[in-house]
């Protein structure tokens, strides 16, 4: 059983123009302005120079509800939630109107009562930050508890994230997680779970619903299908992209489609592919890490170009291009104004005898095609690669990451960008 | 009646809707939009932790789980904000205009940093799952033939959609209305009798339609009448059509509290005004509010200079003497 408090000054102040305010004082940004929550909730901003007497009044001390403890049930799968950050669980202070994140596994029950239903859980806090600062450190660091928690012979894993980044690491954990044995299910929300109406919830109660109740193993996303909270898609790892800034259906499959629909209020899951790979105890699994210092840029194609965009990866380890169309960019002296497209194309070519140089599509959607015009069979006789790719630039960047990190040759490398390995490159395009 | 002696208590509440477009998005303010709705949304709403506070947590909770909320909405009037798919816009300034405006009507002090705060609302009137609301003046004070009243505050808030249906567990909102500003006007609970009740909502009435951005029409103004009388816990009255409704409901309310304190009946809590004076209960008196920074909206600074350059509006009244 466990027991918290927080403490809140109580504090009277008198200002110059005779207003008497009572109500807790407030951390402030500005060191001008005194910040009070009064007793109606409202905060307020005071200037200090119209204050004339603060006087304390005594601390205000608030007790958390004791937390049920959390009994382990012999007949129900386990499924663990390593946080990432983000505030799947949070905790709102009405007192000082402050929000914070509860990752223990008492706390997310609290919240999520129903989810004692199908598993035992275990919950912890991996690393607490914004999807948006996420290096390869943190990849490995994620490769490893996965590692350590499946090696306990638990039966899914749930991995809460921002959504910013959450299809780079969706990718990033298939390439790493070799022969995995169990669901890795990555679940983030578009609308913070401070609020009633935040998709977290649905999110994440559909994750482990789906994570202890199905056959599937891999790594995927789950999310809002639409918006309304009623259906949740489990996206495969490597083909999903954040198509949204805000909402709740931000997150969809490119060139493929989800591999399963959640009903979770009907207790409901439906594959929507013909097959999936399933769970496999006796899988030989491991995992196989980023190398931290890799550097691989991006460059993304666009009109009026200068060449030291590009020159500017010349010390790097490699180079995606998210390209127009097809995949292409600006190579062609064609007139009095493009003599600027020559020295982009020399300095690119400079590049592609270095490193491995790889075109993805800006449209997201299709397939990269560097025959079809001059300007993809000049890229071609460079050495830039990705012909007939189908892979996202996200996907691509991991890829190739992986595939530095883990393998020795160039030719290698070179051969195995353009070969399909987990399922990011598709043999045929659907109508 | 001798309100005096029966020690009575009032105070009122009075809510204004602005034509400035919505609070904190681009959406203008048709709060009856007739062109059909062509979103459809279904939503669940769920409490956050900590908040259910000392009710047995797993019982409030499936109560909540259970109930489903369908929202419509038409894309002339409606936006992802409405929807709680997008994070608020800039506060729309036009509307703190026109809270500034009623604040130096009023003699009210402007708050110099205005926070916008979410008070957490469950019953799906809000699609977020809290109402934006902020604190933007305190402290002022009006006449009225029985001497002055003073205003406690002025608050700057996001209305609420519109209830549709209830049928079963779902109940139907419209968002049209969802997000048009409201200017909050609330007295200290001085007022003396039922007929001084009107008079200060017919002046304060009469102060927020001198404002130039303020909405006219039935349902644009609406009054909230807190009552008691000793002994007897406040009682709030809401859904007035008509100022000449409020002196008779308010006698009547009087005696009811009355016959309450006699038959040991004492409760405070929400009730609806009807149209032949009397109410019915509404809802249990709400808890202590529960509200917290909304952290999507910087904090407004509001500097003397600018409050100098408010342009204060002529009253109607005054207005109706230069013509006379």
């Amino acid at each position: 059983m466990k027991k918290e408090f927080s403490e809140a000054q109580q504090v009277e102040i008198h200002t110059k123009d005779k207003q008497v305010f009572k109500g807790i004082l407030l951390p402030s940004q500005d060191s001008s302005i005194v910040m009070l929550k009064l007793a109606s909730g409202y905060n307020i901003g005071l200037d200090k120079k119209d204050i004339q007497q603060i006087t304390k009044l005594g601390k205000l001390k608030i007790e958390r509800p004791l937390l049920k403890e959390h009994k382990h049930n012999p007949k129900l799968p386990t499924i663990s939630i390593l946080h990432t950050g983000g505030t799947v669980a949070s905790q709102i202070d009405y007192t000082t109107g402050a929000v914070s994140a509860r990752f223990t596994p008492e706390e997310l029950l609290a919240k999520f009562p129903e989810l004692q239903q199908y598993a035992n859980i275990h919950s912890r806090l991996v690393s607490n930050m914004f999807s948006e600062d996420m290096r390869f450190s943190h990849y490995n660091l994620l490769a490893k508890e996965i590692e350590r928690e499946a090696k306990k012979g638990i039966q899914g894993i749930i991995i809460t994230h921002g959504t910013d980044t959450l299809h780079y690491t969706a990718a990033a954990l298939t390439f790493m997680l070799h022969h995995l044995p169990i669901p890795v299910i990555l679940v983030g929300a578009q609308r913070s779970s401070d609020r009633g109406s935040s998709d977290a919830f649905l999110n994440l109660v559909s994750a482990v619903f789906f994570a202890s109740q199905t056959d599937f193993s891999g790594v995927a996303i789950c999310m809002h299908k639409d918006l309304n909270d009623e259906l949740c898609i489990i996206l495969p790892g490597l083909n999903v992209r954040k198509n949204h800034t805000s909402r709740r259906d931000a997150f969809a499959c490119i060139n493929t489609s989800p591999i399963a629909e959640i009903n979770y209020n009907k207790q409901q899951v439906q594959f929507l592919k013909r097959d999936h790979k399933k769970r496999d105890p006796d899988a030989n699994f491991h995992i196989r890490l980023m190398n931290e210092k890799l550097e691989i840029g991006m460059l993304y194609a666009h009109p009026h170009m200068h060449a030291d965009e590009v020159a500017r990866f010349n010390a790097y380890d490699g180079l995606i291009i998210i390209g127009t169309g097809m995949g292409h960019l600006s190579i062609n002296h064609i007139d009095k104004f493009t003599a600027e497209n020559e020295k982009i194309f020399r300095e690119l070519a400079k590049l592609a005898r270095k490193m491995p140089v790889i075109m993805t599509p800006q449209p997201l959607w299709g397939r990269i095609n560097l025959n079809v015009y001059s300007t993809g069979r000049k890229l071609q006789e460079i050495g830039v690669q990705g012909n007939f790719s189908d892979m996202t630039p996200e996907t691509a960047f991991l890829k190739l990451a992986y595939l530095l990190s883990t393998r020795k040759s160039k030719d290698e490398v070179s051969r195995l960008m353009d070969t399909n390995m987990f399922g990011e490159i598709s043999k045929r395009s659907m109508p | 009646m001798n309100y005096q002696e029966l020690g009575f208590k009032s105070g009122l509440e009075i809510h204004q809707q602005l034509e400035t477009g919505k609070l904190f998005c681009h959406c203008p303010c048709l709060v009856n939009d007739p062109s059909p709705p062509d979103i459809l949304l279904r939503r669940k709403l769920r409490s956050a932790a900590g908040e259910l506070g000392k009710t047995d947590e797993a019982a409030a909770y499936e109560m909540q789980r259970a109930r489903q909320f369908i929202y419509e909405a038409s894309s002339t009037s409606s936006c992802l904000i409405e929807t709680d798919d997008e994070p608020p816009n800039k506060v729309n300034k036009h509307a703190l205009e026109a809270a500034l405006q009623a604040a130096l009507l009023t003699k009210c002090n402007i708050v110099k940093h205005i926070q916008f705060m979410r008070k957490t609302v469950l019953d799906g009137s809000n699609t977020s799952g809290f109402q934006r609301t902020a604190l933007v003046a305190y402290g002022g004070q009006i006449e009225t033939s029985k001497g002055p009243v003073r205003i406690e505050t002025i608050c700057l808030e996001e209305e609420a959609a519109k209830k549709i249906e209830e049928k079963g567990k779902e109940v139907v909102y419209r968002l049209d209305r969802l997000g048009v500003p409201l200017i909050e006007i609330a007295t200290d609970a001085s007022l003396q009798d039922a007929d001084h009740v009107k008079e200060t909502a017919g002046i304060i009435g009469m102060i927020l339609r001198s404002i130039q951005q303020t909405k006219r029409g039935l349902g644009s103004i609406r009054q909230d009448i807190n009552i008691s009388i000793r002994g007897h816990p406040r009682v709030e009255l809401k859904g007035f059509q008509d100022l000449r409704s409020i002196p008779k409901t308010v006698e009547n309310e009087v005696k009811r509290q009355l016959d309450n304190l006699k038959e040991k009946r004492i409760v405070g809590e929400v009730r609806k005004v009807n149209p032949d004076f009397t109410s019915t209960f509404l809802r249990p008196m709400p808890g202590a509010e529960r509200m917290y920074p909304e952290t999507d909206v910087p904090i407004t600074h509001v500097t003397e200079e600018e409050i100098k350059k408010i342009a204060i509006p002529e009253l109607l009244t005054e207005r109706v003497i230069k013509l006379g």
